[in-house]
């Protein structure tokens, strides 16, 4: 399950694959960069390619690819390890990316403003949390001072 | 001094409100104490040996009388009736309830405060010269540019979960009285053909301190918001997340070393330069213009005639500077009393305090790194009303500078991690000195004190520095010696195998006996000293005879 940036609930519809065959069958996919990096060749650019990031890889070495992906999801692997803000600001502002870009993973609903303002469009959550996130979506501040 | 817009009000409005419903999600258990640790830190609250501290956010330093006041009317009613100013120019309360936080968060709004970055792994509240816009020799104000930073850095969205926590602090002057060098990111206002900024990255101090190194000669004041967010960015992605003890930016300098690190900043700061922080004049004015001095009248008497009065006399020469309108001072209170922790203040002071700087100093005061109070502006003929209501109040003690002005951690008395007491070593060392009237003769001297390895009591910056550690559940001090936090910036050195608490008082009489003998006149500072004739003579006095 999903929040949007513009605070509706959503079905996640990418799946997560981890080998060729897995690949072909599905149109809408998610995948990780070192999959990517081993079959960048028999990547479509028919089907809906997402990657997979977590907070400590580097995304210098696929910026030239960035432009196939209709998806990033950046994992958290704690939400008190920072480093998914800057990848995203980074896809936004230096590398001009401009489809979606999803955070996942350890996220508290309290980084929700945070993360729309550096580049997110959306977040997978939990289930449960779905009124706390749609609570905070609703009455967390969005003021700030930064340009 | 800077005044909120309706922007400002309304953000720590909204801040207080979102605060509140945090604390009732973690009293209703929907948010477990990992998770709330990170909101709470971010909004000043900590969890202390006895009970919650609670940080309140000084900006730059700078405090107006009605501010005081507020923190007097919450030192009563909501703690045991004082408050600890620190060595961040900020307050702490030391025993408020949980329930009380979001009142004492309202309180606070209501007079433009707030407790917001005072802690957690974000940008902290950000330092100045307490002495900032008061002195002729000085380049440029550096509070418009606290300011400017305090806004940028305010909620960042990028720079929130930072591996660690991040100090900056801004300087106008060559000399150095906001301790640049020992933070995470310094910052000097220099004058080339026009005027801007050098920076200096990787100080700090804690288990492995260091000393800043710089990063950038000359930054112009369009870029700096540009080149911070630079170092940001780098540190946020390359800072180590492994190990909280290697998180601080000076680690990665270290480990990069100084001109790897430099590229990478340099490198972004290309990419990010035609971006959005790029600063304009007209809001930088804009800003300027809240930091203009008061209109002062000019006084008639510049040398008047003051009462004989020995007391007075030696406030006058220790706790009073010149100010750069002729006809005023600069007057330095002394929170470093015989019968207070230094940097506490109970509330009948700090009221009186406040309706001093009301009628004398245009509502303005301030608080130094050093844990002490300033009020800016006093006019000569009003030095001695000024002083008696002072000493009425126990804030004349004539030390600024010496020996008894120590720095102080809170130590067992109040922090978690303390591994020995702070706090009664530095009061035992004012009772002791103050009685030997030993310190005037000594003259300017720092003595600095932590009470564990994390050095918030700066000790290794101390001129001399003591440093409280646990032997098999007794309390020991290490005594390092030469470390500053000024221009000279430098680590102390350990001396050699640390004291009992009761050792420690005569060990520092030693030291300074020997320093009283050998330097060469009154003038050679006790670093000097140290560096002329080095460790040994200093050791042999310690240990020899034993
Ligand atoms: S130096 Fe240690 S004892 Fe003192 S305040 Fe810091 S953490 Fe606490």
């Amino acid at each position: 399950m999903i929040i949007t940036e513009k605070g509706l609930i959503k079905i996640n519809s990418y799946n997560e694959i981890v080998n060729l065959d897995e690949y072909q069958k599905f149109n809408c996919v998610l995948f990780t960069k070192s999959f990517f990096l081993e079959n960048i060749t028999k990547i479509s650019s028919q089907k809906k390619n997402g990657l997979l990031l977590n907070s400590d890889d580097k995304i210098e070495d696929i910026s030239q690819h960035i432009i196939i992906f209709s998806l990033i999801n950046v994992r958290f692997l704690n939400f008190k390890d920072g480093r998914p803000f800057s990848i995203a600001r980074d896809l936004r502002e230096i590398f001009s990316y401009k489809n979606e870009i999803r955070a996942s993973g350890q996220i508290l609903p309290d980084q929700l403003i945070f993360l729309l303002k550096c580049g997110f469009n959306s977040v997978e959550i939990d289930k449960t949390k779905k009124d706390t996130w749609l609570n905070i979506f609703k009455t967390d501040s969005r003021q700030d001072y930064q340009r | 001094m800077y005044r909120y817009d309706e922007f400002d009000s309304k953000l720590v409005i909204n801040r207080v409100k979102q605060f509140t419903k945090q604390i009732k999600r973690r009293i209703s258990g929907d948010l477990t104490e990992d998770e709330f640790k990170p909101l709470r830190l971010m909004n000043g609250l900590y969890l202390q040996l006895h009970a919650y501290m609670l940080r309140v956010a000084i900006p730059y330093g700078e405090l107006s009388s009605k501010q005081l006041k507020m923190l007097a009317y919450i030192s009563k009613k909501y703690d045991r009736g004082y408050g600890h100013f620190t060595t961040r120019q900020n307050i702490q309360f030391n025993w408020p309830k949980l329930i009380d936080i979001p009142k004492i968060l309202r309180n606070l709004a209501k007079v433009e405060m707030h407790a917001i970055q005072t802690s957690g792994n974000c940008i902290r509240n950000v330092t100045a010269d307490h002495l900032a816009g008061l002195l002729p020799e000085e380049i440029e104000d550096p509070r418009p540019w606290c300011e400017i930073i305090r806004k940028w850095s305010t909620f960042h969205p990028e720079f929130s979960f930072l591996p660690r926590k991040f100090k900056i602090a801004v300087i106008g002057c060559n000399e150095d009285r906001a301790g640049i060098l020992v933070h995470d990111i310094g910052i000097k206002i220099i004058k080339r053909k026009e005027i801007g900024f050098q920076i200096f990255v990787g100080g700090g101090q804690g288990r492995s301190p260091f000393i800043a190194k710089k990063i950038s000669d000359f930054v112009s004041k369009k870029n700096l918001l540009t080149y911070l967010e630079a170092i940001l960015n780098i540190y946020n992605s390359l800072g180590r997340r492994d190990n909280i003890y290697k998180a601080r930016i000076k680690i990665l300098v270290n480990e990069l070393g100084i001109e790897h690190f430099k590229k990478l900043v340099e490198d972004r700061f290309k990419l990010l330069k035609q971006k959005k922080t790029a600063l304009k004049g007209i809001e930088i004015d804009k800003i300027k213009n809240y930091f203009k001095l008061p209109s002062l009248e000019t006084v008639g008497k510049i040398n008047p005639e003051f009462p004989k009065n020995p007391n007075f006399e030696k406030w006058l020469k220790f706790n009073t500077l010149n100010h750069k309108v002729k006809g005023y001072k600069i007057v330095l209170v002394s929170l470093k009393s015989k019968n207070y922790p230094p940097g506490d203040m109970d509330y009948k002071q700090m009221i009186h305090l406040a309706e001093l700087a009301e009628k004398y100093s245009f509502g303005e005061i301030r608080v130094t790194h050093e844990q002490n109070l300033v009020i800016p502006h006093i006019k000569i003929t009003d030095l001695f009303e000024v002083w008696k209501i002072l000493d009425s109040i126990t804030l004349a003690t004539p030390n600024i500078g010496l020996l008894t002005d120590s720095i102080c951690c809170p130590g067992m008395d109040y922090c978690a991690l303390a591994t020995a007491r702070s706090i009664p070593i530095a009061q035992k060392i004012t009772n002791f000195f103050e009685a030997k009237k030993k310190q005037d003769e000594i003259g300017p001297l720092k003595i600095k004190i932590s009470g564990c390895i994390n050095a918030c009591g700066h000790h290794h910056v101390g001129n001399i520095g003591i440093l409280g550690l646990d032997k098999n559940g007794q309390e020991f001090y290490q005594i390092t010696l030469g470390g500053s936090s000024k221009e000279n910036a430098s680590i102390g050195k350990i001396i050699g195998s640390s004291f009992s608490s009761s050792e420690i008082i005569p060990a520092i009489d030693k030291i300074l006996d020997v320093y009283l003998e050998k330097r060469d006149n009154k003038n050679q500072t006790f670093i000097q000293t140290l560096e002329q004739i080095g460790l040994k003579p200093f050791q042999e006095a310690l240990y020899d005879n034993n």
